[in-house]
């Protein structure tokens, strides 16, 4: 898998996270409280992507932690 | 590690994301091999960060070579660049030989890298058990439901 997942299988799994079929894997993660939006959301992204994407949240993060840290030493 | 060709297979949390689950980590796992010409590569290869073991003093002596490699099988170090732990093998998969041969080659930054399979992301983190690895579990096994459920080959 080095490439982006291609739009007919991505539609396949849609369907699958949107009516996840009863007893499957799928539906279980669904239960346990998976966002299944979330998980299809990265699996658009090419492996790189998903990376650079995990990067950025962190980097987003870290900004923010930051910021809440400057506000505090105002006070 | 590439430019010095060693003999690595990511695993760990950026495993997780590349097969693609949203996931959190703050450092990098690799799986290397225990050849001592593989020691040097990896030895040559981080020098430049300044390794040294993580959650030791600072005054503890250290000495980044492949004598030191070759008397521990796992690392768990700090470096210049962050967090980097190196495994002999994984927990539920098995050695660096096993690792690799199920392992998939993904595109990274314009190099072919190779990463830990899914269904041995999977064995490896019901191995671990730690309620970090378990709660990544049901993401992981969705993906391999829908993989395969899908696949087009």
């Amino acid at each position: 898998m080095t490439e982006k997942l291609s739009k007919e299988r991505l539609r396949k799994i849609e369907e699958l996270f949107r009516n996840p079929p009863p007893n499957s894997k799928t539906a279980e993660a669904q239960e346990f409280g998976v966002d299944l939006s979330l998980l299809f959301r990265w699996l658009k992204l090419s492996p790189q992507e998903r990376i650079e994407e995990a990067r950025n949240k962190m980097i987003f993060l870290d900004e923010v932690k930051k910021q809440g840290e400057m506000a505090r030493s105002k006070k | 590690m590439i430019e010095n060709k060693v003999e690595f297979v990511i695993i760990g949390g950026v495993a997780i994301i590349a097969h693609g689950v949203p996931y959190a980590t703050f450092d990098l796992d690799f799986c290397y091999a225990r050849s001592l010409e593989n020691l040097k590569k990896i030895v040559a290869a981080l020098a430049p960060f300044k390794p040294r073991l993580r959650g030791f003093p600072t005054n503890l002596p250290f000495t980044w070579d492949e004598r030191t490699l070759q008397n521990g099988t796992n690392f768990t170090l700090e470096t210049d660049i962050g967090d980097i732990n190196l495994l002999g093998e994984v927990a539920g998969v098995g050695s660096y030989a096993e690792v690799f041969a199920n392992s998939t080659t993904l595109k990274l930054f314009d190099d072919d890298v190779r990463v830990l399979s899914l269904d041995d992301l999977i064995k490896a983190k019901r191995a671990a058990g730690r309620p970090k690895d378990l709660f990544v579990l049901p993401q992981l096994e969705t993906l391999q439901e829908v993989l395969k459920k899908t696949d087009e080959e």
